[in-house]
């Protein structure tokens, strides 16, 4: 279960680049996210205010 | 589903959600502010990161709050800001001038555009302000042009607020309103003032949910009946709830306001206010962390002459809380396009040139970018809306179901101010219209 960024709904808060764990997601645009880096610990998709981040089943 | 019952719900834990929510648990009401975030404060708080105290979206915290919010509420306000000595610095051309307080339009406009030019816009401010304020119908860029064709002019007060996409009217009644207005500091960052409005709310009987979100607003009748929430989202304990409550009060927005509540279940005149009224504020906000203070002074510096940024304001000069001992960060914005196409990397790349030139000593002290944002979609913009494109009512076609925030709030406001205010109305509203449950 990965994380994936709607880019649609992304409004570019960046809130998610600053409350990840896994130092795993960077970009001064959209966010990018390292897969390698995650550990799914899904602080991204709950700290994501337009619901942009989400779980993939 | 579990189910549990409440004299109000409301939705967003923003300025207008926790003021809504706090003056009514005071009068007496059976409140819960449910928060889809793990945090209160919305677009008016911050986040810890590294060590530094970042903000979510607002620079700096407008005095105001203080006599709107917290003195009502007897909440502390004095003990947990610190007010910059030079409240507004202006960066003109380059060049920083500590203009006195009193008549500092006039002199950054002089400064910036000569004499004749500063008489010219002063005179056509005053005939607005004491004669009559335009409409909306034309930007404030394209009211100035009747009276200034100097773009260094135009710049000075652009550097206040946005003036290519704002409705002259609404702009210049918020300037007028807010012409006296100083600005301070969160010693502890923004999120801890807010956390205070949630304790008072807390302290009378109220509950405050955080990763909590709205999912429905349930509608029978034309009326408002509750809400369904996701409480504890994406932990052990996630449950849907159904909230019965005599009336719903939304922080998240006109359009979001919307989509919970079905479009079916409106006015199809309010459908139409919503949707051909508000116009999405985005803007570049970054912050970085230096080594030294990269800015002489730690109040709002208004910027014109700049290719793009507008405004930056070096907090930790006063407030070294902050930050980690011995660090600082400084906060910049700019107003980018209002819509597509945009290109992001070059507002950054422009912006950081911007302020090299203002702050000789960016290459020497700085040692990273924290955080960059632009704030592009209507569901969590900088601003849901322009000046002057805000909804003239905080009531919906529903009955009992009203929209707060940014978006509705009075003219003459603006930011955290008017979203508190916002909430403070419909509070006040409520309170004429509906009685609290005996508790």
């Amino acid at each position: 279960m990965a994380v994936k960024l709607i880019e649609e709904l992304c409004s570019i808060c960046s809130q998610c680049i600053l409350v990840c764990n896994d130092d795993a997601i960077k970009g001064w645009e959209f966010p990018v996210i390292d897969h390698e880096k995650c550990t799914e610990c899904y602080r991204c998709v709950l700290y994501c205010p337009t619901q942009a981040m989400v779980k993939e089943d | 589903m579990d189910r549990a019952k409440f004299d109000v719900v409301i939705i967003g834990a923003g300025a207008g959600g926790l003021s809504a929510g706090a003056f009514l648990s005071r009068a007496g009401y059976k409140v819960l502010v449910t928060e889809q975030l793990p945090f209160v404060g919305g677009r008016g708080s911050s986040l810890e990161y590294k060590g530094f105290q970042v903000s979510t979206g607002v620079g700096a915290w407008l005095l105001p709050l203080k006599d709107i919010v917290f003195d009502p509420l007897g909440a502390p306000f004095d003990s947990l800001i610190r007010i910059p000595e030079v409240n507004t610095p202006y960066y003109i051309n380059g060049k920083c001038y500590d203009i006195p307080y009193r008549g500092k339009l006039r002199a950054a406009l002089k400064i910036a555009a000569g004499e004749k030019e500063a008489d010219n816009v002063m005179r056509a401010l005053k005939k607005a302000f004491t004669w009559e304020l335009p409409s909306d119908k034309i930007s404030l860029r394209d009211w100035l042009l009747q009276y200034t064709k100097s773009e260094e002019a135009i710049g000075v007060v652009n550097a206040n607020w946005q003036v290519t996409e704002t409705g002259a009217g609404g702009t210049l009644e918020l300037f007028k309103k807010m012409g006296s207005i100083n600005f301070g500091f969160a010693i502890n960052g923004n999120r801890s003032m807010w956390e205070v409005i949630a304790d008072v709310i807390r302290a009378n009987g109220g509950e405050v949910w955080t990763s909590a979100r709205a999912t429905k607003i349930l509608i029978e009748d034309e009326a408002v009946k509750g809400v369904l929430v996701t409480k504890n989202l994406l932990k052990k304990g996630e449950a849907q709830v159904q909230i019965d409550a005599q009336a719903v009060v939304s922080d998240a927005g006109p359009y979001t306001t919307l989509k919970l509540g079905g479009e079916e279940n409106f006015c199809q005149s309010h459908i139409k206010d919503v949707k051909e009224t508000l116009k999405t504020f985005p803007w570049l906000a970054f912050q970085v962390s230096s080594s030294a203070p990269i800015l002489p002074s730690s109040g709002i510096g208004f910027v014109s002459g700049s290719r793009i940024i507008n405004w930056l304001l070096s907090p930790t000069l006063l407030c070294p809380e902050l930050a980690p001992k011995g660090k600082h960060i400084t906060y910049v914005g700019a107003w980018i396009p209002a819509n597509p196409p945009w290109n992001f990397s070059k507002y950054l790349e422009m912006a950081i040139q911007d302020v090299r030139e203002i702050a000789p000593d960016y290459d020497k002290y700085v040692e990273e970018i924290l955080h960059v944002a632009y704030f592009i979609r209507q569901d969590w913009p900088m601003y849901r809306s322009y000046d002057g494109y805000s909804l003239s009512s905080t009531k919906t076609s529903v009955i009992n179901l009203y929209n707060i925030g940014d978006a509705v709030f009075p003219r003459g406001y603006s930011g955290q101010p008017g979203a508190a205010q916002s909430g403070k109305d419909v509070a006040e509203d409520i309170q004429k219209r509906i009685k609290p449950s005996a508790r």
